[in-house]
């Protein structure tokens, strides 16, 4: 399992995990599992290790943490009023919503006019980043624990330098015919 | 109290505007002194890393601004070092626009004939090299196919790598690792450093002043080599020459801040940023396909599965790269592949990584997948 930051309550840390799970959606790590709302059939942003990049000082929005995973809330909340939903209380507000009510919040919050919207932006890109290029962990150890998101993009192994090599690169033939206006040298006229 | 250093020629930023002009002026025999906001990296320090705080986060600089964000290279030898070296030369068209009112927007003297010598003096350098089919990546091969499959052109580009030396990594937005791109670190720099410039990495400058005996004096910030947000102290140093060649990003601030004493700036500092001219689309590769529509076949009998395999962009269809056409559908298409990652921004609005890009997968209901990078 991926290591998650311990200065966050066992609220705030679903709240986040909901919100990834928005952005880069997984399956369901276990049968009860609210956070992640499981419309997808393999792992997603929180499997990815979303919380544990987040808590990375690095990132530049660990102190706003507790604060955004209340806001969201707070924003799901008045959501369900203005939409009408009984949402289940035993669960923090935006957990409760369903994937679409979920989608369709967070679409309002990213949306340009916003005055919040960087916020959020910002939270959405760290979802992504998890997935895509887990920059919490060295890129190798991550490969060889089988990164969901790495392995989507096919990242392969590297050689055991930990370095990327490709000695067979190219089809190695003519595929097209040059631009009639092509110098000698190669380039536009 | 220290005497204020002094130097002829002080240089701010080591990318493709600083560094040219540091060689040939202290080929001349000026006393030339470059300040670099970023830090000074070489070959082993560019790794094949994601992780926060290796070679891909520390060679960049994003700025999340008010309307215009930036991302640049810093580093010694700026976007140099994360560029993706494709040095096609400015078709003719070009230098002959005319804007609104008719007039010619380069000035008389520049066009891509008097251009043409000085081209030649920096492929040179770097240098360019022309390559072949059978220097292009799989990437490159398959766009190749495909603008010919659509009735179209496509070229090998003019790149500035050594290809005996690439190892079609796909890391160069990191820095090269293996010394193939011909960034500014294997060429000017060192010719540079031979005619005895001093470098100094990790110094911010924030404005220029006027010394009492008419000498410009530059203010720096020394900044912190792990958190570029930290700084860890400050100085100055007096020169008969400044240029400032910060990048487009940069550069406009300081002179803003330099008012006081320089005295105001022209309107235009600060304003009529352009973006790079770059449009990038997503390409989803169906291999299947590939095989059975532009018969293309790998030594390991698969038709592409190549997107990791490569460097910038190495093909491109320059068949709109035309002056006949309207002013604003002339364009060059090229393929490359885009390294992930996601552009971020700090509480301070300074950060030194970002990287953009995505990546989506199926869900459940969805009966067509598709993964991938950015590429244009």
């Amino acid at each position: 399992m991926v290591a998650t930051p311990d200065f966050l309550d066992d609220v705030q840390k679903m709240t986040l995990e909901a919100y990834a799970d928005t952005i880069v959606p997984g399956v369901k790590r276990f049968p009860e599992d609210h956070a992640i709302a499981g419309v997808c059939d393999d792992p997603g942003s929180v499997e990815a290790g979303v919380l544990e990049l987040l808590a990375d000082p690095a990132t530049g929005v660990t102190a706003g943490l507790v604060p955004l995973s209340g806001m969201l809330n707070q924003h799901a909340a008045n959501y369900a009023v203005r939409e009408g939903l009984t949402l289940d209380e035993s669960l923090p507000a935006f957990v409760a919503l369903d994937y679409d009510h979920r989608t369709a919040l967070v679409g309002q919050l990213v949306a340009w006019g916003n005055p919040e919207r960087d916020g959020w932006v910002l939270l959405a890109q760290f979802s992504n980043m998890a997935f895509d290029i887990a920059p919490h962990r060295h890129t190798v150890e991550a490969l060889a624990e089988g990164h969901p998101g790495l392995t989507a993009l096919g990242i392969t192994k590297p050689d055991e330098d930990g370095l990327w090599r490709f000695p067979d690169f190219s089809y190695g033939r003519e595929l097209a015919k040059r631009h009639p206006n092509t110098t000698a040298s190669g380039r536009p006229e | 109290m220290t005497a204020t250093e002094k130097t002829d020629v002080l240089i701010v930023g080591s990318g493709f505007g600083g560094s040219i002009a540091a060689y040939h002026l202290a080929a001349g025999g000026a006393k030339v002194t470059m300040l670099e906001r970023g830090p000074w990296l070489s070959g082993k320090d560019f790794e094949h890393d994601y992780l926060l705080g290796s070679s891909y986060t520390r060679v960049f600089d994003f700025v999340a601004g008010d309307g215009m964000s930036v991302l640049g290279g810093n580093c010694v030898g700026g976007g140099s070092v994360v560029y993706f070296a494709a040095l096609p030369r400015a078709p003719r068209y070009v230098f002959e626009r005319r804007g609104s009112i008719g007039r010619r927007m380069w000035p008389a003297s520049i066009s891509r004939s008097t251009l043409d010598p000085w081209y030649d003096r920096v492929s040179d350098a770097i240098p360019v090299t022309q390559q072949d089919w059978g220097d292009v990546t799989y990437a490159g091969g398959l766009w190749g196919a495909i603008c010919d499959h659509s009735g179209h052109t496509a070229n090998p580009v003019p790149v500035g790598v050594d290809n005996a030396r690439c190892v079609n990594c796909n890391w160069m937005m990191a820095g090269c690792r293996f010394d193939a791109k011909k960034s500014l670190l294997t060429n000017y720099l060192p010719a540079a450093l031979a005619h005895g410039v001093e470098i100094r990495d990790l110094h911010e400058v924030q404005k220029i002043s006027r010394a009492d005996n008419g000498d410009y004096r530059v203010h720096y910030n020394n900044i912190d080599g792990v958190d570029y947000r930290v700084t860890t102290g400050s100085g100055e140093i007096d020169a008969k020459i400044v240029i400032l060649a910060a990048g487009a990003g940069a550069t406009p601030p300081i002179l803003q801040r330099s008012e006081e004493s320089l005295g105001k700036m022209p309107y235009a500092v600060g304003r009529y940023f352009s973006g790079n001219g770059e449009r990038l689309n997503n390409a989803v590769i169906n291999d299947e396909r590939v095989a059975e529509v532009l018969g293309l076949r790998r030594p390991n009998g698969v038709a592409y599965e190549a997107n990791a395999i490569g460097k910038g962009p190495v093909v491109a269809c320059w068949d709109y790269v035309d002056g006949a056409l309207p002013e604003y559908e002339r364009f060059s298409m090229e393929q490359l592949y885009f390294p992930p990652g996601s552009a971020r921004s700090w509480p301070r609005r300074r950060t030194r990584r970002a990287r953009a890009g995505s990546a989506r997968r199926r869900r459940k209901s969805s009966s067509s997948g598709s993964r991938g990078s950015r590429s244009s």
